[in-house]
């Protein structure tokens, strides 16, 4: 490709014989530009957008629409002089398409620029260099590869945290440290958001299926969205713009943006990062502006943005650019942003209008943001993989400790002679975690830390609780006479829940409990008129969180409530003689460290205005919820947030702060011990069955756990790969196990599955032995 | 249009698509694959739209059986297999039609893609003539189906993905031009 004299104010490529709009000047000869990607609806591509902008650079220049269907809106439009229809890719030959678009390129003043994601990996992979084609190289795209750190580094921006680990155990850390959701983003095209493990490997599978490539996780930012389009020929940097989006659709699409000059900072850093990629070819970095004003990169996308008319109306008309090689000079913008409406036109007579089609689903068809077929030319693997299928293969395990979930194996011994599945206690560990939580509180002031009984149950855990100073927290009478049996004893026991008081008594001695609701206060002042004699140090509320819903609490943001607890609870304080404390409970592992204590923080903030009604200030903040066992590290930094931020009670009144961590205690304590009863082959992974069913572990569907191998002489961590483990009973969802690699196991191996303490253990259940039920069998 | 109707008659030389059976297990099994996904689907337009979904569209050397569709991963056949198991479908629901046959005119460049890919799975190509093409359709009442891309289709002078519809012809009767062709030309 020649390029143009800057100095002559001549495009090189702009059709001559035409009248020509400054300020790209008159064309040296009549020229085509092919321009693929026509498709336009709410998630249009580019191509009619940089059609509309050469056009407004050149009315007499030759624009030809290229895309592979006649459901391509855009190449109906009358701002093409022709149009190129090849068949979708679902139908192409490849080496027919390559034949053609060279034939199409043969004109001296042909040139193609292309704006379809993988069209432009596939012409850079079949086509090479080619110096008619207005994209990037292969070598360019290996630089800006998916997620963009090299490029964030050199624009001198952040990168938003990604994971391309895609274990199970992996995608669930990195969920719920990300408070406002994650991305699923495919290699070369495509992002979902999502909230749950659970949702991301759904949408990982959409991706593979859709795409048959590989995906990531990234981060959700939250913040303004942007843009960066630029236009850079054979590494050098002819324009750019930056857009803030100011109105989406649904599909987070831009419909109307901000037009505004780089700064000199960022068109360095751009300028540096084209120079070194040798890019050529239009550009799109997508960026998140914080509240403070940092840039996030979340994306380098190879082709212009489908907005880029946007700019080009207000006076930055970056696809002319590129085809005249050059930026033409301006004196400010033409306007300050732009807007996009829609139009309605009639439909090129040649290809007619498809009629509608039906889908398997039985649903009518949206309007297909693919109908070129792009998703099938990525599951016929023409583009080579930026990164491998299943790249978790080749990443090496975390460092663990034996507490954390991985590394439980180094506890446990050989496999005896008892039958599978069976349960081994690895009680070692439930010491290791208490002094970690110890450590972790160190320095806030008055903790109690306390056993929440329903976790584990069992007496060696109990006593174990015991000998270390722990109370225990208990959600029944039943629970709490159990705990005393074994050490814990009841009138230092706390009393949660919305059934507590069950099984009926006459007579309650603990050191504290917390109403679960207006309802339980205003029996509670019945009962005891009624005779019942409770004894109690401190008596207390449970409040409802304020922005997740829960079925638990009392909602003190609303005022009636408030109102109506601070009465009851005042006049059952005094009744008892008992000082006041208010509770906050809701499952770390589900929300997250960031999100929990922000929750927990706000709820408690009620006891100031309770403080207020009572006249009086707690004695008491009892803050839990079920820790995630990977989160030891965050409790310090959560409960500071909750101290500073929570109520000023918390700063001034010196409450004695309870802490009930659940099950970051005793989830490691246990392991499960199996045996491998079938294996079963398929052309893309393998299945086994474990004599282990979800009654063993009733969480494994739900949550990731660990699993090793005992190969003779000792237990090795099975690694992430692409197979399941399922449980031995009837139920579609007794899944133990997924994205693993147990290519080295057989039939008849010994497994165990770690982290089966908690509520895996607490709540197992016989199901599948034959065996009856307690009632029934007493009948 | 000459060329136009010497296209016709060739093409009314080319048998409409049956898959044979070897009525053994090789076959018994993949037709069971077939139908077996198809029966799941309650509202017809769902089942029909399953048919090249179940079925990714390629080349088939005819005479073909069942046995030849499986490939890869997946099934492949031709508008051919895709019209004839969609009849198969209508005819298990009762639902009354007759094999058809369309003359397509695509775009300039499409057949080339189409006579490679059939040239290297050595498949006849006879289905694919200079500028048009043949296809096979369903018609059902006074509407046609395409059963490779699942659309109602008026008949001759509609447009599917695949091109221009030019001309169209049940199974024994005579064809139907597009009004734009027989306005200027003799019926064949």
């Amino acid at each position: 490709m020649e390029e143009g004299d800057p100095a002559s104010g001549e495009p090189t490529y702009a059709a001559g014989t035409e009248t020509v709009v400054a300020p790209f000047g008159r064309a040296a000869k009549a020229g085509t530009v092919f321009i693929s990607g026509m498709h336009s609806d709410t998630n249009p591509s580019p191509g009619l957008s940089v059609a509309r902008s050469l056009r407004l650079a050149w009315p007499g220049l030759r624009i030809v629409g290229l895309d592979y269907s006649p459901e391509s809106s855009g190449l109906h439009s009358d701002v093409l002089d022709d149009l190129v229809c090849l068949p979708t890719w679902r139908r192409a030959h490849l080496e027919t398409w390559v034949e053609q678009m060279c034939r199409l390129l043969e004109p001296d003043d042909a040139l193609l620029i292309p704006c379809l994601d993988l069209e432009v990996r596939l012409l850079a992979t079949e086509l090479g260099f080619h110096d008619k084609i207005l994209g990037p190289s292969k070598a360019s795209l290996d630089m800006v590869r998916k997620p963009p750190v090299d490029a964030a580094e050199r624009l001198g921006v952040r990168v938003a945290e990604s994971e391309t680990d895609t274990s199970w155990h992996a995608i669930d850390r990195f969920v719920r440290r990300s408070p406002h959701g994650v991305w699923v983003k495919g290699e070369v095209y495509d992002a979902y958001r999502a909230y749950t493990a659970g949702e991301v490997l759904a949408l990982g599978s959409v991706v593979e299926h859709t795409w048959g490539g590989g995906w990531h996780l990234e981060r959700h930012v939250a913040g303004q969205e942007c843009s960066i389009a630029f236009a850079a020929l054979n590494g050098r940097l002819l324009d750019a713009v930056f857009v803030t989006k100011a109105l989406v659709t649904v599909a987070g699409k831009t419909w109307a943006g901000e037009v505004a000059e780089l700064d000199d900072s960022l068109r360095d850093g751009l300028a540096d990062l084209v120079a070194d990629a040798r890019w050529t070819g239009g550009g799109e970095l997508e960026l998140i502006r914080s509240w403070h004003g940092d840039l996030t990169l979340m994306e380098l996308n190879p082709r212009f943005p489908a907005w880029i008319h946007g700019a080009s109306v207000c006076g930055i008309n970056l696809p002319a650019a590129l085809v005249a090689g050059r930026a033409a000079s301006r004196d400010g913008l033409l306007a300050p942003g732009f807007t996009r409406v829609v139009e309605e036109i009639p439909v090129n007579p040649t290809l007619g209008i498809t009629p509608f089609g039906w889908v398997a689903g039985g649903l009518p068809r949206p309007a297909d943001k693919h109908p070129s077929g792009m998703s099938c030319l990525g599951q016929r693997h023409l583009v080579p993989a930026e990164r491998a299928a299943a790249p978790e293969e080749s990443i090496p395990a975390p460092t663990s400790t034996a507490a954390q979930t991985g590394g439980f194996e180094e506890l446990l011994g050989p496999p005896g002679p008892e039958a599978t599945p069976s349960r081994h206690l690895l009680l070692p560990l439930f010491a290791e975690q208490f002094q970690a939580l110890k450590e972790q509180v160190e320095g806030l002031g008055r903790v109690l830390l306390a056993h929440s009984v329903k976790t584990c149950p069992q007496p060696a855990v109990l006593r174990e609780a015991a000998r270390l100073g722990m109370v225990a927290e208990a959600i029944s009478l039943a629970e709490l006479e159990a705990a005393d049996r074994f050490g814990l004893a009841a009138e230092q026991g706390i009393l949660n829940g919305p059934a507590k008081w069950w099984p009926a008594t006459d007579r309650v001695r603990c050191w504290a409990f917390f109403a679960d609701s207006l309802a339980e206060l205003r029996s509670l002042h019945a009962r005891l008129d009624s005779g019942f004699e409770l004894e109690a140090e401190v008596v207390g509320i449970r409040a409802a969180p304020v922005h997740v819903a829960s079925r638990f609490g009392i909602p003190l943001h609303e005022p009636e409530a408030m109102a109506e607890a601070a009465g009851l609870l005042g006049s059952l304080a005094r009744r008892l003689g008992a000082a006041w404390g208010l509770h906050f409970h809701f499952a770390q592992s589900v929300l997250g460290a960031s999100r929990w204590q922000r929750e927990c923080a706000a709820a408690l903030g009620a006891a100031d205005p309770l403080a207020d009604q009572m006249g009086r200030p707690p004695a008491v903040l009892d803050v839990g919820g079920g820790w995630h066992i990977d989160d030891m590290p965050y409790v310090r930094a959560s409960l500071g947030y909750v101290l500073e931020h929570g109520p000023a009670a918390a700063r001034e009144a010196d409450p004695l702060l309870v802490l009930e961590p659940g099950k970051i205690l005793t989830q490691p304590t246990v392991a499960v011990v199996t045996q491998v009863v079938v294996r079963r082959e398929s052309r893309k992974h393998c299945d086994i069955v474990v004599d282990a069913a979800e009654g063993d572990m009733p969480e494994a569907p739900y949550q990731p756990h660990p699993v090793a191998r005992f190969d003779g002489s000792r237990w090795v961590p099975l690694p992430p790969g692409r197979d399941r483990i399922l449980g031995r009973s009837c139920m579609e969802h007794d899944v133990l196990g997924v994205r693993l690699d147990l290519s080295d196991v057989q039939e008849g191996d010994i497994l165990a599955f770690g982290m089966c303490g908690a509520y895996d253990t607490s709540m197992a259940y016989d199901f599948g032995r034959g065996t009856a039920s307690r009632e029934l069998g007493h009948s | 249009m000459t060329g136009l109707l010497s296209e016709l008659k060739r093409f009314e030389r080319i048998d409409l698509s049956r898959v044979a059976c070897h009525g053994t297990a090789c076959c018994t099994a993949v037709r069971h694959r077939v139908f077996g996904r198809l029966m799941q689907y309650a509202n017809m337009g769902a089942a029909l739209a399953a048919v090249p979904e179940l079925i990714r569209w390629g080349p088939v050397r005819w005479p073909a059986h069942w046995c030849d569709l499986p490939e890869g991963d997946g099934l492949t056949g031709d508008c051919g297999v895709h019209a004839d198991v969609a009849a198969a479908v209508l005819t298990r629901e009762a639902v009354p039609h007759t094999r058809g046959r369309a003359v397509l005119r695509p775009a300039p460049l499409a057949p080339a893609h189409w006579r490679a890919s059939w040239t290297e799975a050595g498949a006849g190509d006879a289905w694919i003539a200079g500028r048009v093409v043949h296809h096979e359709v369903i018609k059902v009442g006074d509407q046609w189906w395409d059963p490779s891309e699942a659309r109602w289709f008026s008949g001759a002078g509609a447009h599917l993905s695949g091109g221009r519809v030019l001309a169209v012809r049940e199974e024994h009767g005579s064809w139907q031009l597009d009004s734009e062709a027989s306005a200027t030309h003799a019926r064949p």
